[in-house]
């Protein structure tokens, strides 16, 4: 009996079951053939909307060509400017184009563009867009203000503002912006902030900055902080490949004489011949570091004289200085290989004579 | 009584598979949507340039590393396609894992090698370096040739060499489009907490290449080869997009992803005794952030970034699939920490279990589900039309999955863009739900038998059809 009920309440949930399993499958199968219908819906559909996609488009870079030429009145189509106020995403293709147009052009045509972006008050929507929390759209903006001609106080504001955003990219681009318009404003600002970028990323940005002003405000700041940013900052100048003076060498070298970090970077920024007695002193110099530096830069300015330094360089007890040294050498035009080699060959040090071997085989890989 | 027992059986039988295969379904869907919305949100801007030229110095650097055992078929178009990235700086170091054909003469020859002298910092432990060369013609190429010890171990001394922040691990068989570099690395810029970000890898058989780089995308004409088209469309646009905005991602392909250096040392870098060492990678990444309680986030973009060769014989295709299970159960395991973390969240308490479930055991439910079906059919326990109605709704799944995955991409890159390849692209996604699906099923089932004993593993050769390495 109980097992008749027990067969009987599992055919019912049996039948429930298969009645579930049905509906789904009908479901499952009506889903395929509207995801069938769908896939080729959505084709013909694109298909629409890239057209156009690709005559807004083309209106618009005709309209930026056409700017570029200042004397050319553009007529603007009033159903093509509603829709770039109305669309965030059309403006914000437009205003990329429109910075894209300032890498090729430079004088009057970029004096048209910079009519073209007042007629249709591009800045003031840009910075309408800066509130956002997008870090693209950010950029993008940063980028469009930085080409602007002109920039009113608020845009100013808004990008000193951006300085301390926390996304380094939008902040590089804000400083690069300011760079471009106001660069004595800009400089103290990046230099306060931008100590964790690497400096490399940070020339790009300080290219836009005149040498002068840079080269000076770098050097007070030089001296003005601490060891870490200073060594930090020495290995901006390096990359920058600025002059810097005789006088600030000798007062960062006398400023910073317990840092060898920085004693290396500074003798490496060496280029006058003057300072040649200088820099033959710090050849001895027990860092590792600041002789290498030392004899990179002796190798770089040396005068006949210091061929026998060289030589004795290259039997010093670090690596790299005797690679320097030996490499050094070889970039003495006075000194033919050869002669290089029959002296190397008298060479008591065995670790100087190997090195100059394997300078004299890099070298040779490097003639094609 | 008997009776009674079998009927008890089928009906533990029908709750446990139909549970699991509800369960199933509603997280797929969720993908889906969530893929949908995604990817919606990310082709909003997807024409827009990242920055112009003029800014490019600003991107943070990359080093691409291409780890290569006997590569010889591929290496070349490889670095080629690589070499021409439009990225402002990146350098490219191939490690040589001590190749037994003749990967390093071929690269010597065609980038014109020489020895090279630089500091090598030991961050992450690998075999010895036996040379490093630089190319004459690419002063950004560097070719390191080392001891055999296995693709973590190369992967490791690539990063030991490297010089930038971020690193792009590259498979020496890949092809990556001009712009893969600029597309992967918006997730760092976006978010400066992320540590990682996997790319969307695309089936490159029956495409054009030339130069080493992609220049019309095809239908290949091996069904084999069609059906890991529809594979990949679906693993990378819903399997891993959905995953992505909860930081829930535990897998970034060994193909193409880009790292955060300082994380991944600071993890330890890749780990040599592991089959999957790039999931492996992105669990221990997890865990690591999560044990210190520090912000990080997994990203994934669906851009196709980097094609790849696909097997076309059946012998190849099995041992890949067998050891991409093993490697997905093995890193499961080494990594089981993250469930129990406190913080484990999404990636530990989600996307951990959810792998385990219907990644690592899925393969053997399905397996014995078709098999009980068959058995409960043969011996009359249920009746045809409960039968019947089972196979129609999993099958119908899968081609609703295949073909949702075709939307996806229907909705963003539109990659093969004729009407008939659209058309080979549905009738692949049916067609794979017979036959292939089940095939493929019995070697993860294979792939975890072997890993429940333990079998050491190897590089993984893969016999190449050379679909890559056209002129």
């Amino acid at each position: 009996m109980i097992a008749q009920e027990h067969n009987l309440a599992s055919d019912t949930a049996s039948e429930a079951l298969l009645y579930w399993l049905n509906l789904i499958t009908v479901g499952v199968l009506l889903a395929v053939v509207a995801t069938f219908v769908s896939l080729f819906w959505l084709r013909l559909k694109h298909q629409k909307v890239a057209e156009q996609v690709a005559q807004r488009q083309t209106y618009w870079q005709q309209v930026l060509f056409e700017a570029c030429d200042p004397k050319h009145c553009i007529k603007l189509d009033s159903q093509r400017l509603r829709e770039l106020k109305a669309n965030k995403d059309i403006f914000f293709w437009f205003m990329q184009k429109w910075s894209q147009m300032h890498q090729y052009v430079r004088g009057d045509a970029d004096d048209g563009l910079q009519q073209l972006a007042d007629r249709l008050k591009l800045e003031t929507r840009i910075l309408r867009l800066t509130d956002t929390q997008d870090t693209r759209l950010l950029i993008a903006c940063c980028i469009a203000l930085g080409d602007m001609q002109k920039l009113s106080s608020q845009a100013v504001i808004r990008l000193v503002e951006l300085t301390d955003h926390k996304s380094g990219m939008v902040v590089l681009t804000a400083l690069r912006a300011l760079m471009r318009y106001d660069a004595p404003l800009a400089l103290p600002l990046l230099l306060k902030n931008v100590q964790h970028i690497a400096p490399e990323r940070l020339v790009s940005i300080l290219r836009e900055c005149p040498p002068r002003l840079l080269s000076e405000q770098v050097s007070q700041t030089i001296l003005r902080d601490n060891p870490k940013y200073a060594s930090y900052l020495l290995k901006v100048i390096k990359g920058m490949d600025l002059n810097v003076s005789d006088t600030f060498v000798m007062q960062t070298l006398q400023r910073f004489a317990d840092s060898d970090d920085i004693i290396a970077a500074t003798i490496g920024l060496i280029q006058s011949p003057k300072l040649l007695p200088l820099v033959r002193q710090h050849t001895k110099h027990p860092a590792e570091a600041v002789r290498i530096q030392a004899t990179s830069t002796l190798a770089r300015l040396a005068q006949p004289a210091d061929i026998e330094l060289l030589w004795q360089l290259v039997c010093d007890k670090s690596w790299w200085v005797r690679y320097r040294a030996a490499e050094g050498l070889f970039e003495q035009p006075q000194l033919a290989r050869s002669e290089i080699m029959a002296r190397a060959a008298q060479l008591t040090d065995e670790y100087g004579k190997t090195m100059i071997a394997q300078i004299a085989a890099e070298t040779h890989y490097g003639r094609i | 009584m008997d009776a009674f027992d079998k009927a008890d059986w089928i009906a533990i039988a029908q709750v446990v598979f139909i549970g699991y295969f509800a369960i199933l379904t509603f997280v797929y869907l969720l993908l889906n949507i969530m893929s949908y919305v995604v990817i919606r949100q990310y082709m909003k801007d997807y024409d827009n340039n990242l920055l112009p030229e003029s800014y490019g110095p600003l991107l943070p650097p990359v080093s691409v590393i291409v780890p290569a055992y006997n590569e010889s078929a591929n290496i070349i178009a490889s670095v080629k396609s690589i070499l021409q990235l439009d990225y402002a700086r990146y350098e490219v170091i191939v490690v040589n894992d001590g190749s037994k054909d003749d990967t390093l003469a071929k690269l010597k020859h065609e980038f014109a090698l020489e020895l090279y002298t630089e500091a090598y910092r030991q961050q992450v432990p690998s075999k010895p370096v036996i040379a490093v060369y630089r190319s004459r013609n690419y002063p950004q190429l560097r070719v390191i040739d080392k001891a055999n010890g296995g693709k973590a171990d190369a992967l490791n001394a690539g990063i030991n060499a490297s010089r930038y922040p971020l690193f792009c691990a590259v498979d020496a068989d890949s092809i990556l489009q001009r712009d893969s570099l600029q597309r992967i690395v918006r997730p760092f810029i976006d978010r400066h907490d992320t540590v990682a970000v996997g790319g969307s890898i695309r089936v490159a058989n029956g495409s054009a290449i030339r130069h080493g780089l992609l220049t019309r995308v095809g239908i290949p004409k091996s069904w084999l080869a069609r059906f890991q088209i529809v594979e990949y469309l679906r693993a990378f646009l819903f399997g891993r997009m959905g995953w992505s905005p909860i930081n829930g991602m535990l897998i970034i392909s060994g193909a193409f992803g880009l790292f955060q250096k300082q994380a991944v040392v600071a993890c330890g870098g890749y780990q040599a005794a592991t089959v999957g060492e790039d999931m492996e990678l992105v669990l221990r990444l997890h865990a690591h952030f999560k044990q210190r309680n520090k912000p990080y986030h997994i990203a994934f973009i669906p851009d196709p970034v980097c094609w790849t060769e696909a097997p076309e014989d059946m012998g190849t295709l099995r041992n890949q699939r067998i050891r991409w299970q093993r490697g997905l159960l093995e890193s499961l395991f080494k990594n089981k920490r993250i469930i129990t973390s406190r913080q484990g969240r999404v990636a530990g308490w989600v996307a951990y279990p959810f792998m385990l479930l219907f990644e690592g055991m899925g393969p053997l439910i399905e397996v014995l589900a078709y098999s009980l079906s068959l058995y409960f059919f043969m011996t009359d326990a249920v009746d045809i039309y409960f039968t019947l109605a089972f196979v129609v709704v999993a099958f119908g799944f899968g081609i609703l999955m295949s073909t949702f995955s075709l939307i996806l991409e229907e909705l963003t890159f539109r990659t093969y863009t004729s009407k008939r390849a659209l058309l080979v692209l549905i009738f692949t996604a049916v067609l794979e739900n017979f036959g292939y699906r089940q095939i493929n099923s019995w070697w993860r089932v294979r792939g975890l038998w072997q890993w429940l004993r333990g079998r050491k593993h190897n590089w993984g050769a893969m016999k190449r059809v050379g679909s890559i390495n056209s002129p």
